[in-house]
């Protein structure tokens, strides 16, 4: 291979090799010592004729001495004209020669083979020739070198083609580095081995500093990673590709999408490169994306169901373009005050769209507004902005803030932005203009879609209107073909005709159906058609005959260019109105007529009087026309005074005056009478707006009235008359009566035969009915005057038992009907009734038990307490009588009603029995009533309430009752003063009182009574009220004024036996009542009761001295000032204290001595003259010791004394201040 | 007026009530005597005439019943026929039959009652 063919690194080692060479020859030639070296050096000299590397020797002084073709070929010189020639100035550069002639110095002296060297070598044309030379130290002989020998190889053609491999290198590189391609060159171990400046640039490494070590893993975009790696070890195994599509990744992992080639070289070590040359698509497929972009959001306009559909697909087609993590949208309200954010996704509002809005204020939403055009803002930027005061910063503050406004025909409605926390890099302009360019789609596609979303709303409302309303709708085309309908009218079409407009049309219907249907619609529709708007009432009959009324308004719909291309439908059901209209209509008509024959007269005015309505009537009442008031003020038609002023007032106030008397004033002057309802009318929100009223002309109605009331006025006096007719009658045949029972009991006592017993008996008996039947009617009479009052007291109720079972016990007997009674423990033995009124029922239902209860039955009588009601009693009487059917159970308590007229003989009775006890027990507070089985019995029961009474205040009443008569004259022999006018009652009461060993006064009239009763001493007066001249009342009263001693109880006798006369004796001073005629038993009674009193009263007197009785009674010394002076009264007192000082020693002395008659005096006379004189205590103490004294009972004898002188001594200590507080000082502040 | 005063004689053992008496009656315009027993009463009966005895029934000595018989009992008619009205301290153990058996006219009750005396006295006077 020739030289020149050999690269430089081939000659190097060629040259290298020939070193090696030359070497070992050397070496061997000094081995030689010289001997050999002449010969080694020609034949070194020889192999170098034939080389090219250019062989020169020098001696030591620099002259050649030796020089070989190629040496003298490339310098230009002939061999002669170097030989001999210093090398320094034929072949050494004159600038170099001091510096070449130094270095050779320095190899000789150094004495050993130099290194190689480039220089330069000067050509004999003066042309530099580029060089790399070796030098080897020639030695002669032994140790001194004597010249040296340079090889030297030409070196300047390499130089040049290096220089130029450099200057192309460099070329290459800068071509590299200025190409927008993206070249790196890697090895087969993935690492990178060159990138060219844009690669750096593009994936962001800093171009001043050397790469680090790279691995093509590392930038490749992992989504492209796989495939990318894969494709670079098919080219490594030699697989041709043709083009590769992947993406690189920067730094910050962005991606950066390119094409490009990938091919494989070797380096010249030989080993595997993989050289790539990439061009970056990154923004034709932004652009494209962009483009994609902008047409996808205006598909997405319509793909979207809703806006806020349409904003997440705008939001998700944007994250596809750029780092739109954070983004919003922001619309201007149509005020342009507002700002919503109908879409707001930031990473720092977490959860998915944070809608809301806002009153327009300086955020960086409204900047972008104000200044109209895109906003690219670094966080520095924006916090410029902020210092500035241009906006106000609220939230988190991004690193950078991309806002784009959004505009409508250069109306702006809002802004889109983007912003990131992330890093700054993340966004360029160029993301800024992207998003101007879809900033105009974005605003259409939000217009659209709210278009569209509003044209929903209106639609679906429409559509709601149309199938949901109760209205028919329809429309139909020139060919009367229904064009749309809703279901009410398909309705109709079905219910009328029978046809279903939804698969099918009128002209398939029958003919007849079809005719019917024809001649209703066709006219219509043909008139829409003329351009008539039409509204029609209609009755359409149902197939199943039910009429139904319909409104129908049809219009003509006319096309834009004015024909008429449809007819529209409406209608809807009138039925119900038509038919309430109906029916207003009726009653219009009726209440028209009630208004109109309306004879009181109806008015209606506003509140101020103003007359807006009258009835017709007015003109026959008034004699206006109801037309003519109308208008004028209500106060021109009546009497205004006070009282229709309160009626004004009354009005507000209650709404409503019912029967007002007004004077109405005649057209003719002439007033009258009105009575009148008058009310206000109130509107919904009950704000009175009107009054209405009736007025009545009640003149007549007023007379009517007056004559009502003098009738029943009438009616009463009658009633009233009656009434005391009844009560007369009765005393009138009461007043025989009581002669004829008396002289009945008389004559029983006079000793008959039997035959005259027994019609004595009959009429005893039939007196005694009679009288019942008398005291019946007065009791009713009595009760339903309200005048039965009830008379209260404890009572031993076993003893009432007891007596209604006396009564009844001779009928038991002499029927054989087994009669009992029982008192249930239940039941208090005291309680507080009227037993005379109890004993009334009682005997009532025992005597009509006994009266249909056959012989063998039984009468059972049972008192009971009701359980759960307190003070609540019941009695029942139960026979085993007839019974009483339902229907009569009913009639039994009615006035004058017996059950069977038939049996009124048989029963003989008034029937008022029942009816009085029904009186009473309800008086009673309790009812009465029946259970009955015909045929089986009866049970009547009444309820009575009554509390418990008290055993101690029934004592007396029921000592006395129990007590005989003759005990009661053997203590007390009554005397009686009984005064009557009538000689028959006097005989019969006097008798009837003898002969129960009463001893008897008699006074014929009033008078004599005060004769009498001044002469004699009486027990008991029994006093007649009716009497000639002076009657029982005045006679009572002058008896009383007579002031007797001891004033005995006057009883009234009268044949009155009402209980109101009754109140009015006691008031008029008479003790007690008995009616007439009198009868033995009532008249024992009654003795006992006031003997039993005065017995009592004695007792008390004689018993222990009660807190009552005073010290002194100054009442008696006032009396004794009445009658006397003060000395007197002053020196009584004292005599009286000296009196009793000698009283007492003379009690004391009587009873120590055994003298009870001395002592018995002494208290006698102390006893009388410390009552006269008022010292009650002491009266008291002596009166009792009296009377234990006079029956021997000495027990407390001393004890007694004690008490007397302490009463005593407490007399003295008081009495003086008693007389001048009480007595004296009263009296003279009286005077 | 009266025509002349009237005599009263009271026989009452009791000074207080003597006393209390006397002045009632004095103050009512009566001339009183008074006698501590019956035999005292007789005794000034027989001495001169009076136009009342009253007469307390309880009397020491002789009492009024049995003072009041003995008056009734005198021949003199004029003395016997003096109203006697008798006061007791035990009423009830005398009826007024008992009284009229004794011959006294009426009585007063005692404790007194004042205008009961005056109004006694006066009428039994001016019979």
């Amino acid at each position: 291979m020739e030289w020149k063919d050999k690269s430089k690194e081939e000659l190097i080692e060629e040259i290298l090799h020939l070193e090696e060479t030359l070497r070992h020859a050397l070496q061997k030639a000094d081995d030689l010592s010289g001997r050999i070296s002449q010969e080694s050096e020609n034949k070194f000299r020889n192999s170098l004729e034939n080389t090219q590397l250019l062989a020169l020797s020098i001696d030591l002084n620099g002259k050649i001495t030796y020089c070989n073709k190629a040496l003298c070929q490339i310098t230009g010189y002939t061999p002669e004209e170097l030989l001999g020639g210093s090398i320094f100035e034929k072949l050494v550069h004159p600038e170099e020669r001091k510096q070449a002639q130094d270095r050779l110095h320095n190899f000789l002296s150094e004495g050993h083979f130099g290194a190689s060297n480039d220089g330069r070598m000067l050509t004999k044309s003066g042309r530099v020739l580029q060089i790399k030379y070796t030098s080897y130290i020639m030695n002669k002989s032994g140790s001194l070198p004597t010249g040296l020998t340079l090889l030297a190889e030409n070196i300047t053609e390499k130089i040049k083609i290096a220089l130029e491999l450099a200057r192309s290198n460099k070329q290459l590189t800068e071509l590299f580095d200025q190409a927008h391609d993206l070249i790196q060159i890697s090895d087969t171990r993935g690492r990178l081995i060159f990138a060219n400046r844009t690669w750096k640039e593009k994936l962001g490494y800093d171009l001043s500093i050397p790469l680090p070590e790279i691995k093509i893993h590392d930038i490749i975009h992992p989504d492209f990673r796989k495939k990318t790696l894969s494709t670079f070890r098919k080219i490594s195994r030699g697989e041709v590709v043709p083009t590769v599509e992947t993406a690189l990744q920067d730094q910050n992992g962005k991606p950066i999408y390119v094409t490009g080639n990938i091919t494989r070289s070797f380096d010249p070590n030989g080993d595997l490169e993989i050289r790539a040359i990439f061009n970056d698509k990154s923004e034709s497929i932004r652009a494209q994306k962009a483009q994609n972009l902008y047409n996808q959001i205006s598909s997405l306009a319509i793909e979207s169901k809703n806006l806020d559909e349409l904003y997440t697909h705008i939001h998700n087609e944007l994250k596809q373009v750029l780092e739109a993590d954070n983004f919003f949208i922001a619309l201007i309200n149509e005020k342009g005050n507002q700002i919503n954010f109908p879409y707001y996704i930031d990473e720092h509002y977490k959860g998915s769209n944070h809608v809301f809005s806002r009153k327009k204020s300086k955020g960086l939403t409204e900047f972008t507004i104000q200044k109209k055009k895109p906003i690219f803002l670094y966080e520095e930027d924006i916090i410029q902005l902020a210092i500035n005061q241009k906006i106000i910063i609220s939230g988190p503050l991004p690193k950078i803030w991309l806002g784009v406004p959004l505009k409508l025909e250069h109306r702006i409605v809002g802004v889109i932005a983007v912003q990131t926390y992330k890093y700054r890099t993340i966004f360029t302009e160029r993301d800024l203009s992207l998003l101007d360019f879809i900033s105009g789609q974005v605003a259409l596609a939000i217009e659209r879609k709210q278009n569209e979303e509003k044209i929903n709303t209106q639609s679906a409302r429409l559509k709601a209107i149309f199938e949901n309303s109760s209205h028919l709708i329809w429309s139909v085309n020139r060919a009367h073909e229904l064009s749309s309908f809703n279901q009410n009218f398909a309705d109709l079409l079905e219910a009328h005709y029978g046809l279903n407009p939804a698969n099918s049309t009128w002209k398939k219907l029958s003919s007849k159906k079809r005719l019917e249907y024809e001649r209703f619609w066709s006219p219509l529709y043909e008139q829409g058609f003329a351009g008539q708007s039409q509204k029609l009432e209609a009755k359409f009959t149902a197939a199943n005959g039910k009429e139904n009324w319909y409104e129908l308004f049809l219009n003509p719909v006319y096309l834009e260019d004015g024909s008429i291309d449809q007819v529209s439908g409406i209608a809807h059901n009138i039925t119900d109105k038509k038919k309430s209209d109906l029916a207003l209509k009726i009653s219009e008509e009726k209440f028209r007529n009630i208004f109109e024959s309306f004879q009181d007269i109806y008015f209606r005015c506003n509140l101020d009087g103003n007359l807006t309505m009258a009835s017709p009537s007015i003109k026959e009442l008034l004699g206006y026309d109801s037309e003519k008031v109308l208008k004028k003020n209500i106060t021109n038609y009546y009497l205004y005074n006070s009282r229709t002023k309160r009626l004004i007032r009354q009005l507000i106030k209650e709404h409503a005056v019912r029967n007002f008397e007004a004077s109405v004033v005649r057209k003719d002057g002439q007033l009258i009478n009105c009575i009148c309802n008058v009310r206000l009318i109130f509107n919904a929100k009950k704000k009175p707006i009107a009054m209405e009223g009736v007025a009545r002309d009640i003149t007549s109605l007023k007379k009517v009235n007056e004559e009502l009331i003098r009738a029943k006025e009438l009616a009463e006096k009658s009633l009233k008359v009656k009434e005391q007719f009844l009560a007369n009658m009765s005393h009138e045949i009461r007043t025989p009566m009581n002669g004829i029972i008396g002289m009945i009991e008389l004559l029983g006592a006079t000793g008959m035969n039997g035959e005259q017993e027994s019609y004595l008996q009959t009429i005893r008996k039939s007196s005694e009915t009679l009288l019942n039947i008398l005291n019946d009617i007065l009791d009713l009479s009595k009760i339903e005057a309200g005048k039965m009052k009830l008379r209260k007291v404890s009572t031993h109720m076993p003893s009432v038992f007891e007596k209604l079972y006396t009564m009844f016990l001779q009928q038991s007997l002499s029927n054989s009907i087994n009669f009992r009674f029982f008192v249930e423990d239940s039941v208090p033995n005291y309680l507080l009734v009227d037993e005379t009124r109890l004993l009334q029922i009682l005997s009532n239902l025992t005597s009509n038990a006994f009266k249909f209860t056959d012989s063998g039955g039984m009468v059972t009588i049972r008192l009971k307490s009701i359980p759960k009601e307190e003070s609540f009693y019941k009695v029942e009487v139960t026979d085993t009588g007839i019974g009483i059917s339902e229907e009569n159970q009913r009639k039994l308590f009615n006035n004058f009603s017996q059950l069977d007229n038939s049996t009124t003989k048989s029963f003989a009775g008034t029937g008022l029995g029942l009816v009085i006890s029904k009186q009473l027990s309800s008086l009673m507070g309790g009812q009465i009533g029946v259970e009955s089985v015909p045929g089986e019995g009866s049970t009547f029961w009444f309820t009575f309430k009554a509390k418990e009474g008290n055993p101690l205040e029934a004592v007396r009443a029921e000592q006395s009752q129990s007590l005989g008569f003759s005990q009661v004259l053997e203590v007390y022999r009554p005397s009686i003063l009984l005064v009557d006018d009538n000689a028959v009652n006097r005989q019969v009461a006097g008798k009837i009182l003898e002969k129960t060993g009463c001893r008897v006064t008699y006074a014929d009239s009033g008078a004599n009574a005060i004769q009498q009763v001044q002469k004699g001493k009486f027990d008991i007066i029994f006093m007649d009220i009716q009497m000639p001249d002076m009657d029982g009342i005045a006679a009572t009263k002058a008896i009383k004024a007579l002031n007797l001693p001891e004033l005995p109880p006057i009883i009234a006798m009268t044949a009155y036996s009402m209980r109101e006369d009754e109140d009015k004796f006691l008031s008029e001073g008479l003790d007690d009542y008995i009616a007439k005629p009198v009868k033995a038993q009532t008249m024992v009674n009654i003795i006992s009761k006031w003997m039993g009193i005065q017995d009592s009263g004695e007792k008390n007197t004689s018993g222990t001295p009660s807190e009552d009785w005073l010290i002194l009674n100054t009442q008696t010394a006032s009396d004794i000032l009445k009658f006397t002076d003060h000395d007197t009264m002053w020196s009584l007192y004292q005599d009286y204290l000296s009196e009793v000082n000698s009283l007492i020693s003379e009690i004391s002395l009587g009873i120590q001595s055994g003298n009870p008659t001395q002592a018995l005096n002494a208290l006698h006379t102390l006893k009388g003259n410390s009552g006269t004189l008022g010292a009650e205590k002491l009266a008291n103490q002596a009166q009792s010791m009296e009377a234990k004294l006079k029956i021997d009972k000495l027990d407390s004898v001393f004890e007694d004394q004690e008490i007397l002188k302490e009463y005593f001594s407490e007399f003295k200590q008081h009495y003086r201040t008693l007389i001048e507080n009480e007595v004296i000082n009263e009296k003279s502040s009286y005077s | 007026m009266k025509s002349s005063t009237k005599k009263v004689l009271i026989a009452e053992d009791s000074s207080v009530i003597q006393n209390l008496t006397r002045k009632i009656l004095q103050m009512q315009n009566f001339d009183i005597h008074v006698a501590k027993n019956g035999e005292q009463v007789l005794q000034m009966l027989a001495k001169e005439d009076f136009d009342i005895i009253l007469m307390d029934i309880n009397m020491p000595v002789m009492d009024g019943m049995e003072c009041a018989r003995s008056i009734r009992d005198l021949e003199d008619t004029k003395k016997s026929g003096i109203p006697i009205i008798a006061i007791t301290g035990n009423a009830k153990n005398f009826s007024m039959e008992d009284f009229r058996s004794a011959g006294i006219n009426d009585f007063i009750p005692k404790p007194l009652n004042f205008d009961e005396l005056v109004t006694k006295v006066n009428q039994y006077t001016n019979g």
